[in-house]
């Protein structure tokens, strides 16, 4: 088993690097830059503006900004005799903002070292802006599993059971409204209906209320839950009652259920111990990416729900241009699918014996 | 008996009128310290990017850092003027030396910071080697930062200094009437802090921007920052500056909120005291009786729509001077080059329209660069919007419908560009490109409107609403657009010098802000002009100003469109509550909130 | 004498076609008789043919002009003289822009569907017909694409480039190709060794005529199914980039920038919010119905 988890985790690193690279590439092909965005502002002189752009290191060549962001760029421009200005340089201009003096020394130490650049516009290490909203948006996601799955296994086995029937009927097409309907239109009318306009029965935004302190614990706070975690769930609901309805209706026709019937057990009990706990192999790979689609899901519901997760964030950063911000929130993304798809897999071997290579 | 039950019920209505009375009283007066209630303010934007006064560089930020530390001057809220003696002011008098040039400042000798230290120059000298230094990043500055050296784009402060703890100097280039605003582009900060924190290593302050003072001074102090959420501060009643003795609020808070239409309703839900309403919803405050226990105030604000054309040929853009600052000859652009077309293109749209249909009736026309409340407004200035006589202007600038089919463009018959530049460009079509920002509804209809127009005398517009940070930008800082819309707010009260905005020396392509690459020579002499008048004589510069905005209009490198009508709306209960078309939030530590909701 | 075995292998392959056929056919049946789904067929018909004819439509039965903008008559409400379900923000009739906005919409997600499935199937018969390093090679792409959350991915693509409806469909497609090539991959690897594929092969046909002649056939029913929530899926998708900022922009009409401009007018013009919100959700329903029918109907276990 081991031997299984680290051979999966190998295979792992290429995949990292293969999302690093495209994901740096296709920010190359952006037409603006973010000295623009940043300095819109009629007091700001020239020689500043070549400042910040040397500083942030938007001139060079693409490849350069990939290593750079990769490995740093101490080791590109760096200082021999204890100056404080750079005497060497490699790669890069000894004088990249054309002053007429050697710019400082390189510092950035690259994300392989720890080091993810700062963010252009909060001035901030791009993991620290990301941690302070990651718990925010796991909170929600584990909500909404917790909301989605059961309800969505419940409906997809009674459906099943009940197959033709009205309830099959009626649970399929709501099941399949809730998902149909554009999720920020459905985040606005929850908030509309059932916030203070109409009903007041639900806050209308935020994680909990605004008093100082901080948030109290999740149970407290368990109302400010509810709206986002319904819109959240809604697609969820819907493709698990689907899948599962599937899945036993599999299982129903296999000739082992067939004997077993045949042998005279009670219904019930060859629908679960059966039917039910084999639909749980494949379910197991689903988890993986169902887990990363809500992270990419919740970026609307976040936003309108004034959750404080990492959503928002992305947001923004795209918009500004952010590009730390970016590739920050890609990376960490990614290396969650990555041990989201790896935690499927194990369960997936744990489950069906047959599956350890 | 009877006499005593007299006695009593008198006592009693006595009681009851007293009750009534004195609680009266007692609301124009507050509840006491820190029973006012907590206020609550939206925040449609990102998070503050810091809490260092020194690093604010939006608008998030300024909004806390201005409750941090005092200004050197601060302006009036009733009128508008900078004047001594202002709460939350540094200066107690100031005054020029006869050249003009010399500028003492006296400073207040009773304030302190919340932990007991005086404020002194020092707070002041500190910030200004710190800006100086280059270490930090903070783009509002400049005057400082390039030392009048002799070129345009310089700075007008030549030093700053403190003779003594209460007292600071500063050494301008020339006697310059716009430069005194700067000094307070400075802002204050707790040196003894600082030099603690950082010493003259500048740069590290850098490493955590988002670093919470300690010290302060303020009606609010003590930040608490909840990332996406909130920040929030509480009364500080070391607060001298405050009108009732104390400080009234418990706690100021933005809040985050998605948009502000989200917004809207939470404030409609009571959730929000305060609320700058949109252009969309302000009809609904006037109108709705739902609404109407709201309390509103109406002013003209800052903030103006213009439409850009292009001077200057998009396919080359080049700077307005050259390095030795000398004037560099603009190619005129093909279409836009031509004062008539410009000027017919002001004449071909229906502002009116406009203002009713999409921003419903909420905006001022305007024909110049100033609002009407500034002092120097020139009210003789009118765009006519008549479709015939913006014909008559394509015709006479050689652009004609050669073929009285409505659905193609003109073409060029001895146009200027033809004329003057290229002779081959005879016969070319009138096509144009508008761009506007993508992410503001209002821009997008009005674009699709000013297409709509144009084409209807005869362009051909190609209208696009691009993204602001990767296209529209670029475009417009990059000087490579056609026709561009945007708008615009700054605080008031109005600056009249527009020397960032049309001068040659901020034509430079990616950073200037004379986009159009606009050029007029009389118009460099007035406004040079007009910031060295002697003795700064309100009257002689007000003379230049209402030229320069002649000038403006004549030439049109804009067409300028309206001043937005501004709403703020806050609870029925709240309390001393008294705003200027200055501000809305000067006098907060006097506000009391009555009967919080929940 | 050689010959024999191989006729007697075509006979094999010539019987699994011929069970091909009547599974479609019994399929075709199923699907006519499912009153649920040919309701949803016929629905999104209709819509699609209203979209294709919008500007006939628009020109001759309506007889407005649907760019152009008429400030003094805007946020006219349903019913209005001249326009049967009002005008937008700019005064122009909103049924006009509708059905543009579906030609926008409904094309950008079927081409953007049936684009990313033609890459789909090619990239995986390929890789799952040669396997080797063709396929570790494919394998690693899919695996960086699919790691990465989609949004994430559409989200900085479309900021970047600013893209039209055309280069919004070839986006959407290179975002969407991956469920496809798994699914044809791994049929590919299984059905790369049965019968009728050796027989092709010792026929002396040539490997893309296996591939695309007797390998695609046998998935086309499960792509399909995929086609039809692939197509759903996409219109969600872009309505939700229109209402991030990204997307479809101004002055090109789309049901989802429609819908989120009219986001904040639910007060004073309802109808601008309702309706394109009505059809999305309509389509996209009707989509999730025809491939659940599509689904039971291919079910070869399921009993008539």
């Amino acid at each position: 088993m081991n031997k299984f988890i680290i051979r999966r985790l190998i295979q792992a690193i290429p995949t990292f690097f293969g999302i690093t690279i495209l994901s740096y590439f296709i920010i190359a092909a952006a037409p603006g830059d973010p000295v623009s965005i940043l300095t819109f502002n009629p007091k700001m002189s020239m020689e500043e503006r070549q400042q910040l752009a040397a500083r942030l290191g938007v001139n060079d060549p693409i490849y350069i900004q990939y290593l750079r962001w990769l490995v740093g760029d101490d080791w590109m421009r760096w200082d021999t005799n204890g100056d404080g200005l750079a005497d060497r340089a490699i790669l890069i201009p000894l004088d990249a903002d054309s002053d007429g003096e050697p710019d400082p020394p390189g510092e950035r130490r690259g994300i392989l070292r720890g080091d993810f650049g700062r963010s252009f516009v909060y001035r901030d290490n791009p993991l620290k802006l990301i941690g302070e909203r990651l718990p925010a948006t796991i909170e929600l996601n584990i909500a909404t599993l917790l909301v989605s799955i059961p309800l969505g296994l419940t409906i997809g086995i009674l459906a099943a059971i009940w197959r033709g029937r009205s309830f099959d009927q009626s649970a399929r097409i709501l099941a399949v409204v809730g998902d149909s309907v554009p999720s920020f239109l459905m985040a606005f009318g929850l908030i509309m209906i059932f916030g203070a306009p109409t009903l007041n029965l639900l806050p209308m935004g935020g994680q909990c209320a605004p008093v100082r302190g901080g948030c109290p614990p999740i149970y407290q706070r368990l109302e400010y839950l509810v709206l986002p975690t319904i819109a959240l769930s809604l697609g969820g609901i819907a493709g698990w009652s689907r899948f599962m309805r599937a899945a036993m209706l599999d299982t129903i026709t296999s000739d082992y259920v067939r004997t077993a019937k045949a042998k005279g057990l009670n219904d019930r009990i060859v629908w679960f111990r059966h039917s039910a706990r084999n639909a749980l192999i494949p379910m197991a790979t689903f988890l993986g990416p169902t887990f990363v689609s809500l992270l990419g899901g919740a970026t609307i519901i976040e936003t309108i729900f004034s959750w404080p997760g990492v959503g928002r964030l992305l947001t923004q950063s795209v918009t500004a241009q952010d590009y730390p911000v970016i590739m920050a929130s890609v990376v960490i993304g990614s290396v969650l699918t990555i041990v989201g798809f790896l935690i499927s897999d194990i369960l997936y071997a744990v489950f069906d014996p047959r599956i350890r290579l | 008996m009877k006499n005593f039950s007299k006695w009593l019920v008198l006592g009693l209505c006595l009681v009851l009128l007293g009750t009534l009375v004195i609680p009266a009283f007692a609301q124009d007066e507050g509840l006491g310290a820190g029973e006012g209630g907590i206020i609550i303010t939206g925040n449609t934007g990102d998070d503050p990017a810091t809490f260092n006064p020194l690093l604010a560089n939006d608008s998030a930020s300024f909004d806390i850092v201005q409750w941090l530390a005092p200004a050197i001057f601060t302006i009036n809220p009733q009128t508008g003027e900078s004047e001594p003696n202002i709460a939350g002011g540094l200066a107690e008098s100031w005054s020029y030396d006869e050249t003009g040039t010399v500028l003492t400042i006296n400073l207040r000798q009773d304030l302190a910071w919340n932990d007991g230290t005086p404020i002194t120059a020092a707070d002041y000298l500190y910030s200004v080697d710190a800006i100086r230094s280059g270490q930090i990043e903070n783009s509002y500055a400049s005057a400082f930062e390039t030392m009048a050296d002799g070129t345009p784009a310089g700075g007008k402060i030549v030093s700053v200094e403190a003779p003594d703890p209460y007292t600071v100097v500063v050494t301008f280039s020339e006697a310059d009437c716009v430069a005194f605003e700067s000094v307070n582009d400075i802002a204050i900060v707790p040196s003894h802090v600082y030099q603690e924190l950082y010493g003259t290593d500048y740069a590290s302050m850098m490493d955590d921007p988002r670093s919470i003072p300690t010290v302060s001074f303020g009606p609010f102090k003590d930040i608490e920052f909840a990332p996406a959420q909130r920040v929030s501060l509480i009364a500080d009643q070391s607060y001298p500056d405050t009108v009732l003795g104390y400080v009234s609020p418990e706690e100021w808070v933005y809040l985050s909120v998605p948009d502000e239409n989200v917004e809207t309703e939470r404030f409609i839900a009571g959730e929000i005291s305060i609320l700058a309403v949109p252009s969309t919803r302000q009809n609904d405050f006037r109108t709705d009786p739902a609404l109407a226990d709201f309390q509103k105030y109406e002013f003209t604000g800052n903030g103006f729509t213009f439409f850009a054309m292009n001077t200057a040929d998009p396919n080359n853009p080049q700077p307005g001077l050259d390095e030795q600052g000398n004037l560099i000859p603009q190619t005129p652009h093909p279409v836009l080059g031509d004062v008539l077309v410009r000027r017919a293109i002001t004449q071909a749209v229906d502002m009116d329209a406009i203002i009713e249909g999409i921003r419903d009736g909420n905006g001022l026309k305007v024909a110049t660069h100033t609002i009407p409340t500034s002092w120097v407004y020139n009210p003789d200035l009118q765009y006519k919007f008549d479709v015939e006589a913006a014909k008559a202007l394509l015709d006479e600038a050689g652009w004609v419908d050669d073929d009285n089919d409505p659905a193609t463009p003109r073409v060029c018959q001895n146009c200027l560009y033809a004329r003057e530049v290229d002779p081959s460009f005879e016969g070319s079509p009138l096509e144009l490109r508008l761009r506007v920002p993508e992410g503001g509804e209002i821009a997008s209809q009005m674009g699709e409107f000013f297409k709509a127009s144009l084409d209807e005398i005869g362009f051909s517009t190609d209208f696009q609403a691009i993204d602001w940070g990767s296209a529209f930008l670029p475009e417009l800082t990059g000087q490579t657009f056609d026709m561009a819309l945007l708008s615009w707010s700054l605080g008031l009260p109005v600056d009249p010098d527009v020397t960032d905005f049309y001068t040659p020396a901020v034509d430079v392509p990616g950073a200037g802000f004379n986009f159009t690459s606009f050029y007029n020579e009389e118009l460099n002499q007035i406004l040079a002009e007009a910031r060295v008048v002697p003795g700064c004589d309100p009257e002689a510069r007000k003379e230049l100003y209402l030229r320069a905005q002649e000038i403006l209009f004549n030439e049109a490198p804009y067409y300028y469109m309206y001043v937005s009508q501004s709403m703020t709306a806050v609870q029925p209960n709240l309390q001393n509550w008294n705003p200027t078309p200055y501000s809305r939030i000067w006098d907060t530590d006097a506000w009391v909130l009555l009967d919080q909701p929940q | 004498m050689t010959a024999q075995p191989s006729i007697a292998k075509i006979g094999a392959s010539e019987q699994e076609e011929i069970r091909t056929k009547s599974l479609l056919q019994k399929a075709l049946y199923r699907v006519w008789h499912d009153r649920l789904t040919m309701g949803a067929i016929i629905v999104i018909g209709i819509l699609t043919l209203l979209a294709i004819l919008a500007p006939f439509i628009t020109n001759q039965i309506l007889q407005v002009e649907y760019e152009k903008p008429n400030l003094r008559n805007n946020y006219a409400p349903i019913g209005e003289p001249g326009h049967i379900l009002g005008t937008d923000d700019l005064g122009r009739d909103h049924l006009a822009r509708l059905l543009y906005g579906g030609q926008v919409s409904l094309g950008i997600a079927f081409f953007a569907a049936i684009l990313a499935i033609i890459i789909g199937i090619t990239v995986g018969v390929i890789s799952g017909y040669y396997g080797g390093v063709i396929d570790d090679f494919v394998i690693w792409f899919i695996t960086t694409l699919d790691s990465v959350p989609q949004l994430f991915l559409l989200l900085i693509i479309s900021a970047v480039l600013s893209p039209g409806p055309l280069s919004l469909v070839l986006i959407l497609a290179f975002l969407g190709w991956i469920g496809a090539t798994r699914i044809v991959r791994g049929e590919t690897f299984s059905l790369r060794e049965r019968d009728f594929t050796l027989a092709a092969r010792s026929m002396g046909a040539s490997d893309w005529r296996i591939m695309f002649v007797h390998i695609v056939p046998n998935v086309a029913s499960l792509l399909i199914i995929s086609l039809t929530s692939a197509i759903g899926g996409l219109i969600l998708t872009e309505s939700a980039l229109s209402f991030l900022g990204f997307g479809v922009k101004a002055p090109t009409p789309s049901w989802g920038n429609m819908l989120s401009g009219g986001i904040d007018l639910l007060r004073r013009a309802p109808h601008l919010i309702f309706v394109p919100g009505f059809l999305i959700s309509l389509t996209v329903f009707c989509l999730y119905l025809i491939g659940d029918g599509l689904r039971d109907a291919f079910d070869p276990r399921i009993s008539d």
